[in-house]
C-alpha cells in the first residue's frame, strides 16, 4: 500500500502537472484527503478511477494512455477542495467497485477491458457517472498534448502564439 | 475618455455595453450626449487577454453569475453569454442576417398557433432597412460592405453536399475584415478562434469599434466592474437613477434623463422584475405583465459527421458558410412554421469532446454523453469532422420565461434569474426536419458517420421585453421605449416581438441606432 500512498503525495506535491485551466481553477491541492483516509480504501479508489478514466477515453497511444492517468490524478486532487466533485467520484468508484466484487470477485481495477465496460454501461445514466465522464472530458481533451496527438495544433495567433493563422495556410484547401 | 461626477445627474445612463448598449453608447457620444456606461464585467484588452483555448476564454469571460435552469429542453448549463465590455460581442461568430419581411408578422402570416404566443412587430422590414445599412457599415459586414468571405475547408465540405442536393451553399454576411483592413481594424488571419475572442479584432465588436468612437468624443464615462441593481423612479413615475454595486460592496446611484438598459434578454428582466415599487408592483415597466415572458433562444441544433478524407474544419472564419434553402416559411411542404438556416460551425477537442455527444452537464437532463469506444472514434477522428450549426426561429409560448428565484440570492444580494425552456411541437419538428435535411448534405459530401447534435447553452437570447404597438401585451414600442415609463428604454435582444430564423445581432444593432436617433431627436425637443 506504501506505493500508492507515495503516489498520491508525488501527486500532490507536483502541483505543476500539465493540468486543464478549466478543470482546475479555484483548485487548492493539499494532503488531506490522502493523509487523513485508509491508505488501503482509498488507494483502491484511485486505481478504479484510473481505470474508470481509462475506459471513458480508451485511446491505445501510450502517450495518450499516460495523459488519462494525469487526468485521473488531476480530478481525484480537485475532488479534494471541491466537495460536491469528491462526492461525484466517490459515488462512481464505490459503485463501480461494488458491482466488480459482486459480479466478478475482484475490484474493479483488476478487471479486464470488457468487464470494466459492462460494470459501467450498468451506471452510465447516473448522474454521477455523466457527470465525471463531463469532468474527464473537459480536462482530458483541454491537453495540448491530446490535442497534438489528434493532429489539432491548438493556439495558433494570440500574444503567446505567433503563427498566424491559416490564412496562408490551407483555410481554403480541400484536396479532395 | 471622461469622469464624470458620481453625484450629477447625466443626460443618459446605458446599462450594459454589448451589441445593443454599444451601439446606442456610439450614437449618443458622438451626437453630443453626455452618457455614463455602467457595465457588469471587467473590460479585456484583446492583444493581452484573448487567448486560442476555449475553457481558459469561456472561464474569463463568460457570464458565472449564477443563471438557473428549468423546463424539460433547458440544458444543464442555460446560457452562453459575456460579461464584460461589448457584451456577447466578445464571443460572437459575426453572422450578420437580416429578418425576412414576414418575419415581422408571424401573427398574420402563420396564423394561429395552438400553445404559440405570436405577435407581429409594430415595425416593418422596410423601415428598419435603412438602419440595418447603416449597422452593416458600422459592422463591416463582408458580403455587404466588404467582399464576401472565402471558403474555409469546412464550407468546403458542406458546399459538396449542398451541390449534389441542387442546394445553394455560399459564404454568408460576416461582420468581419475577411478580405482587408476596414475602419481602423486588420484582415482576418484565418486563425478559427471566432467564438475565444478575436485577438487581432479583425472580427467586429463593440469592445473595439463603438466604445472607443465613443470615448474620442469626451462624452462617455465608462464605468466597468458596476453591476446595476435596481431602477427608481420618481413621484411621476419616470426613471429617476440606477443604483449599482461596485466591487467594493459600496452602493451608488447614478441620476440620469433617459435610461437605457442593455443587459441581455436574460438580465433585463431580471433588473426590471428586481426594481418593482409600490408604484410598480409588478416590476418596473412591466403593468403588461410581460417582462420576462415570450423567451426564445432560437431554435437550435447541430450536424457533424465523420468523412473518409481529412477536413481540418477549424481552420477559418467558423462561421462563414450558409445554406438558406430552407428559411422561408413553408408549411405545407415541411409541418411546420417558419424557417431555418445550416450555418458552418467547428469546436476545439475541448469543445467537441462535451458538445457533439453532450451529457447533461452541457444538454438536457436526459442527454447521455458519449464515452470509450464511441467518444474515441469521434475524437480519433478529430481532423475528419466537419459541422453546420442549425439556427431557426423557434416559437414563444407560455413554457419558455425568464423569472426571479424566489429565495436564492447572488453575491449582491440580487434574486438569481431562473430560466425555463419548454419546446413547442413546431420546434421539435423543426429540429428533426433539420437534422434530416443536415444529414442528407453530409451524406452526400460522402460522410461515413453523422451526428445529431442537440442545442448547446443558449447564445441568442431573445423577446424577454417584447416590442408591440399594444402596451397591454407589450413591454416597450417599437422604439424599445417602455410602454409605461417614458425614458426608459431597452435596447438589446429581449425587444425581439419573435425571434425569427436570423441569427440576431445584426438587428439589435440596427434597433438600437434608429433607438438612440429617436433619443436624440426627442431630447433636442425637450420631450424626454
Ligand atoms: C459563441 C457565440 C457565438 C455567437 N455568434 C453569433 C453570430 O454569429 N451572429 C449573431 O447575430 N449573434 C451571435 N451570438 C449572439 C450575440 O452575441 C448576442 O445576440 C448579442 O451579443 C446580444 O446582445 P445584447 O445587447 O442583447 O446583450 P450582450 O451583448 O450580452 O450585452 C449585455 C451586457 O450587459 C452587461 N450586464 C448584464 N447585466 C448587467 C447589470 N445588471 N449591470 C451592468 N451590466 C450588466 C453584460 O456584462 C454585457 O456586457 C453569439 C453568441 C455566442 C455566445
Amino acid at each position: 500500500m506504501d506505493v500508492d500512498r507515495r503516489e498520491f503525495l508525488t501527486l500532490v506535491g507536483c502541483s505543476a502537472l500539465a493540468l486543464s485551466a478549466g478543470a482546475l481553477l479555484g483548485a487548492k491541492p493539499t494532503l488531506s484527503w490522502a493523509a487523513t483516509t485508509d491508505d488501503l480504501g482509498r488507494a483502491t479508489n484511485l486505481d478504479t478511477l484510473y481505470a474508470a478514466v481509462e475506459r471513458i477515453v480508451p485511446h491505445a497511444d501510450p502517450e495518450l494512455k499516460e495523459l488519462a492517468r494525469q487526468t485521473a490524478r488531476a480530478i481525484a486532487m480537485r475532488a479534494q477542495s471541491d466537495p460536491a466533485l469528491r462526492q461525484t467520484v466517490e459515488q462512481v468508484v464505490g459503485e463501480l467497485d461494488e458491482r466488480a466484487q459482486k459480479t466478478y470477485n475482484r475490484p474493479f481495477a483488476k478487471l479486464i477491458a470488457e468487464q470494466q465496460i459492462i460494470i459501467m454501461e450498468q451506471i452510465q445514466s447516473s448522474r454521477a457517472f455523466q457527470h465525471l465522464v463531463n469532468q474527464v472530458l473537459a480536462d482530458y481533451y483541454d491537453k495540448p498534448q491530446v490535442w497534438h496527438a489528434l493532429g489539432y495544433p491548438g493556439p495558433v495567433n494570440d500574444h503567446e502564439h505567433m503563427e498566424g493563422g491559416y490564412l496562408a495556410r490551407g483555410y481554403d484547401k480541400l484536396d479532395w | 475618455m471622461a469622469k464624470f461626477p458620481l453625484d450629477e445627474p447625466v443626460d443618459v445612463c446605458v446599462i450594459g455595453t454589448g451589441a445593443g448598449g454599444g451601439n446606442v453608447i456610439r450614437q449618443l457620444c458622438t451626437a453630443g450626449v453626455k452618457v455614463v456606461a455602467l457595465e457588469a464585467g471587467p473590460r479585456f484588452d484583446p492583444h493581452k487577454d484573448f487567448v486560442n483555448n476555449e475553457w481558459v476564454m469561456f472561464k474569463k469571460t463568460a457570464w458565472l453569475d449564477r443563471v438557473l435552469g428549468d423546463g424539460a429542453d433547458q440544458t444543464g448549463l442555460p446560457i452562453w453569454l459575456a460579461k464584460g465590455v461589448g457584451g456577447t460581442t466578445i464571443h460572437w461568430a459575426g453572422a450578420s442576417l437580416r429578418l425576412q419581411a414576414h418575419e415581422f408578422k408571424t401573427k398574420t402570416v402563420y396564423g394561429n398557433i395552438d400553445g404559440a404566443n405570436l405577435e407581429d412587430w409594430p415595425l416593418t422590414l422596410d423601415e428598419l432597412l435603412p438602419y440595418y445599412e447603416k449597422a452593416e457599415r458600422y459592422m463591416g459586414v463582408a458580403g455587404r460592405v466588404q467582399p464576401a468571405p472565402i471558403g474555409n475547408t469546412n464550407f468546403l465540405v458542406m458546399k459538396k453536399g449542398a451541390d449534389k442536393l441542387g442546394l445553394d451553399a455560399h459564404p454568408g454576411t460576416m461582420a468581419i475584415n475577411a478580405r482587408g483592413p476596414y475602419d481602423g481594424r486588420p484582415q482576418c488571419m484565418q486563425c478559427g478562434f471566432c467564438f475565444q475572442g478575436c485577438t487581432p479584432m479583425a472580427k467586429w465588436s463593440t469592445l473595439y469599434e463603438a466604445i472607443p468612437k465613443a470615448e474620442a468624443t469626451g462624452n462617455l464615462d465608462l464605468r466597468t466592474h458596476a453591476m446595476a441593481l435596481r431602477i427608481e423612479t420618481d413621484g411621476s413615475g419616470k426613471a429617476k437613477s440606477v443604483i449599482y454595486a461596485t466591487p467594493d460592496g459600496q452602493h451608488h446611484e447614478q441620476r440620469a434623463r433617459v435610461v437605457v438598459v442593455a443587459c441581455n434578454s436574460i438580465q433585463t428582466p431580471r433588473l426590471l422584475l428586481n426594481s418593482a415599487s409600490s408604484q410598480f408592483p409588478h416590476g418596473l415597466a412591466n403593468g403588461s405583465g410581460q417582462v420576462g415572458k415570450n423567451y426564445t433562444r432560437h431554435l437550435t441544433a447541430s450536424v457533424y459527421a465523420i468523412f473518409p478524407k481529412p477536413v481540418h474544419a477549424y481552420k477559418g472564419i467558423t462561421m462563414m458558410g450558409i445554406i438558406e434553402n430552407y428559411a422561408g416559411h413553408d408549411p405545407a411542404a415541411r409541418g411546420f412554421a417558419g424557417g431555418f438556416y445550416f450555418e458552418t460551425i467547428m469546436l476545439g477537442p475541448a469543445f467537441l469532446s462535451v458538445f457533439v455527444t453532450p451529457g447533461p452537464d452541457t444538454s438536457t437532463a436526459d442527454a447521455r454523453a458519449a464515452w470509450g469506444e464511441p467518444l474515441k472514434n469521434l475524437m480519433e477522428n478529430y481532423t475528419h469532422v466537419a459541422g453546420m450549426w442549425i439556427v431557426g426561429e423557434d416559437l414563444p409560448t407560455p413554457g419558455k420565461f425568464v423569472s426571479l428565484h424566489p429565495t436564492q440570492k447572488d453575491q449582491y444580494g440580487m434574486p438569481v434569474p431562473v430560466v425555463t425552456v419548454n419546446d413547442h411541437p413546431n420546434d421539435k419538428a423543426m429540429r428533426k426536419f433539420a437534422w434530416e435535411r443536415g444529414r442528407d448534405i453530409f451524406e452526400a459530401a460522402g460522410a461515413v458517420k453523422v451526428y445529431y447534435t442537440p442545442p448547446y447553452p443558449a447564445t441568442h437570447n431573445l423577446g424577454t421585453c417584447r416590442m408591440g404597438a399594444d402596451p397591454s401585451s407589450s413591454v416597450v414600442n417599437a422604439y424599445g421605449q417602455a410602454h409605461e415609463v417614458k425614458n426608459l428604454f431597452i435596447a438589446d435582444g429581449s425587444v425581439f416581438t419573435t425571434s425569427a430564423a436570423e441569427n440576431p445581432t445584426l438587428t439589435i444593432s440596427a434597433l438600437a441606432i434608429r433607438q438612440a436617433e429617436h433619443i436624440i431627436d426627442k431630447m433636442k425637443r425637450r420631450e424626454l
